[in-house]
């Protein structure tokens, strides 16, 4: 395998394949940049391109599109509090209140920085789970699938605020708002009114742009101000570098858990960012997660970037795509001329090697190009939001309209928009209904497979039950863990 | 209006379309019901109970009126510059409806000077148009003229 992978990188850093994939990085870091568009976007523009393409060329410039999208789309979730992509939502939550502090470059530095770990370590995940992939996965039945959209749902309660019925009814907002549509198991169409367009139900990237965006622009009009309240940006991108650093193992954690979930099919990965995120608001103790604290970046940024390897496993090694990214990959695989499946371990196993060396270089090369970008895009956060305010407004209409070229983004833009706003000004935390939208159809889709497959039985399975307790723990332990150190000062130990 | 008392008015709004789409769960199938049917119910107990405990909360501080007003008439402009430019694109497709946003806008809240504004329209205008066709982006199209 070591021998493989040597002559896999000899053959990734050919100089013609570094270009396509460097051509790849570019466009990637342009489509993260841009609000609205993602990896989906990207790769249907390069799929045409890489049509009879030689595979390893195809792949660089795949691959290295792919590896790079939520290095870019750190920029818009940092200095202006919009999503650049659907895998960058967390970051906004800390991102956004350092940009507003003057403190842009530093969150950016950090971001950037655990991007390109997190990538790597996505790269090496990938490379250390192709001889025990196929265990694995199809250890990942529905009740498990349906218990881990449930530990996703209890993201919700943790980024509730001070609030928890605020949070619950946000949570459950995204819910029913998930619902729209066709259902999962019957051909029935749910509160479409007759609408064509919401037949299909909403599409991700118009719900995250309208609850997060849509606010953004209206509240930098009336509070007549710059992004950031300091009229200098302070700390640079090496404090941000310096600050990841003494958080290296928040980042592994982070990593890791973002190439675990990527790697599960089906869960999608929009909600990784999330998940890490939480589980670092969870562990870190005196954190001040949501008002501007580093390892608020940290955490989402370490594992969007990690998900991308470990989406790659299902996709490559059983044609099983985990998102429209990676669905569209496999088309172009087969434009190629090549076929996900077991070859990949086989006959194209150097193929698979070359993919996961592409995931490593595009990373670093990606990171290192968007730090030098960051002093002079840093500068947005100091132009008074009425300047600004316009110029986003086309883009951001233009990037919803993106989902289904239909009018119908573009309305849905501006209502689901309006209720953000009012959530924004009566402080209703959105996060919550984010995740509850994003994991709507695969909790209702797992929660009926289940009991139609196992009845009541897979309630005994004892994966389901490790994670019913881990969801306990994690949605009571602080607050228990509070209570006692509470009683034990009280007591005076 | 007060914070709070917008608070109420949202919450109310939030139970009665948690109630609604519990009853037309209800004349859906079983497998299309299910899911729907407990969320909206669980939306609808936890906005209730939320709701008689910010009223009962009101209630209890009548006498004080020292909450947060919440603004309502600016942020009604600004949506409004935002719904009358969909409007326009909707009229004369995207490239002419920006040009007009871009403009009135500038002039009048950003208070840009003529040349200032048109200039600043000009190279957005170049930026998009640029980037559309590098990224095959696509525009919306005016339901009208089909611009």
């Amino acid at each position: 395998m070591i021998e493989s992978a040597i002559e896999a990188l000899s053959i990734v850093l050919d100089p013609s394949r570094i270009l396509f994939m460097c051509l790849g990085i570019g466009l990637g870091i342009v489509v993260g940049l841009l609000p609205g568009l993602g990896g989906t976007v990207g790769m249907s523009l390069l799929l045409p391109f890489v049509f009879g393409m030689d595979p390893f060329v195809g792949m660089a410039l795949l691959i290295g599109m792919v590896a790079v999208v939520h290095t870019g789309d750190t920029f818009p979730s940092v200095l202006l509090g919009i999503p650049g992509s659907s895998g960058s939502q967390a970051t906004i939550m800390d991102g956004f209140p350092l940009a507003k502090k003057g403190e842009a470059s530093r969150a950016m530095g950090a971001a950037l920085f655990c991007s390109m770990i997190g990538g790597v370590i996505g790269g090496v995940a990938l490379y250390l789970a192709i001889p025990m992939a196929a265990p694995l996965i199809t250890s990942f039945n529905s009740p498990v699938l349906f218990m881990l959209t449930m530990l996703g749902l209890s993201m919700a309660g943790l980024l509730a605020g001070d609030s928890p019925a605020k949070g619950a009814l946000s949570g459950l907002m995204g819910l029913m708002i998930g619902s729209i549509g066709s259902a999962p198991a019957i051909t029935e169409y749910r509160y479409t009114f007759d609408f064509l367009y919401l037949s299909n139900g909403l599409s991700l990237p118009v719900v995250a742009l309208a609850i997060f965006a849509f606010p953004i622009l209206i509240t930098m009009l009336t509070h007549k101000g710059s992004v950031a309240e300091a009229n200098h940006l302070k700390g640079g991108v090496l404090k941000g570098v310096g600050d990841a650093l003494k958080n290296k193992f928040l980042i592994m954690r982070s990593a890791v858990l973002g190439s675990l979930i990527g790697f599960i099919p089906g869960l999608g990965g929009s909600v990784v960012d999330w998940l890490a995120y939480g589980a670092g608001k969870k562990t870190i103790r005196n954190n001040q997660f949501g008002e501007g604290d580093i390892r608020g970046v940290i955490a989402p940024e370490s594992a969007n970037n990690a998900k991308e390897g470990g989406s790659l496993i299902p996709t490559l090694l059983f044609g099983i795509p985990g998102s429209g990214t990676t669905a569209i990959l496999l088309g172009g695989l087969i434009l190629m001329g090549l076929e996900a499946g077991p070859r990949m371990l086989t006959t194209d196993l150097s193929l698979t090697l070359s993919i996961v060396w592409t995931l490593v270089i595009a990373n670093i090369i990606g990171a290192i190009l968007c730090m030098t970008l960051v002093k002079p895009i840093a500068k947005l956060s100091l132009i008074p939001g009425e300047k600004l305010v316009p110029f986003l407004t086309i883009l951001l209409l233009i990037g919803a309209y993106q989902s289904n070229f239909a009018w119908g983004d573009i309305i849905a833009f501006i209502a689901i928009g309006l209720l953000g706003y009012i959530m924004t000004i009566l402080d209703w935390p959105r996060p919550p209904l984010l995740i509850g939208f994003v994991l709507a159809i695969s909790a209702e889709r797992y929660y009926w497979i289940s009991i139609e497959r196992y009845g009541w039985e897979w309630l005994s399975n004892p994966i389901v039950i490790s994670i019913g307790v881990l969801i306990v723990i994690l949605l009571t332990g602080g607050s228990i863990m509070k209570k006692i150190s509470n009683n034990l000062q009280r007591e005076g130990v | 209006m007060t914070k709070q008392t917008l608070n109420v008015i949202f919450t109310i709004c939030i139970f009665i379309v948690f109630v609604w789409a519990a009853v037309t769960a209800l004349a859906f199938s079983r497998l299309a019901q299910f899911f729907p049917l407990y969320v909206s119910i669980a939306g609808s107990l936890v906005s209730g109970i939320y709701l008689v405990k910010e009223v009962a909360k009101i209630m209890k501080q009548k006498e004080k009126d020292s909450h947060p007003k919440v603004l309502i008439v600016k942020p009604i402009i600004y949506i409004g510059w935002i719904v009358g430019y969909v409007i326009t694109i909707s009229l004369v497709g995207l490239f002419v409806a920006s040009t007009i946003y871009l403009i009135a806008f500038l002039l009048i809240e950003s208070k840009f000077t003529f040349v200032k504004a048109l200039y600043s329209t000009g190279i957005a205008l170049v930026i998009i148009t640029v980037l559309s066709n590098l990224l095959n982006i696509a525009w919306p199209q005016s339901v009208l003229l089909g611009l």
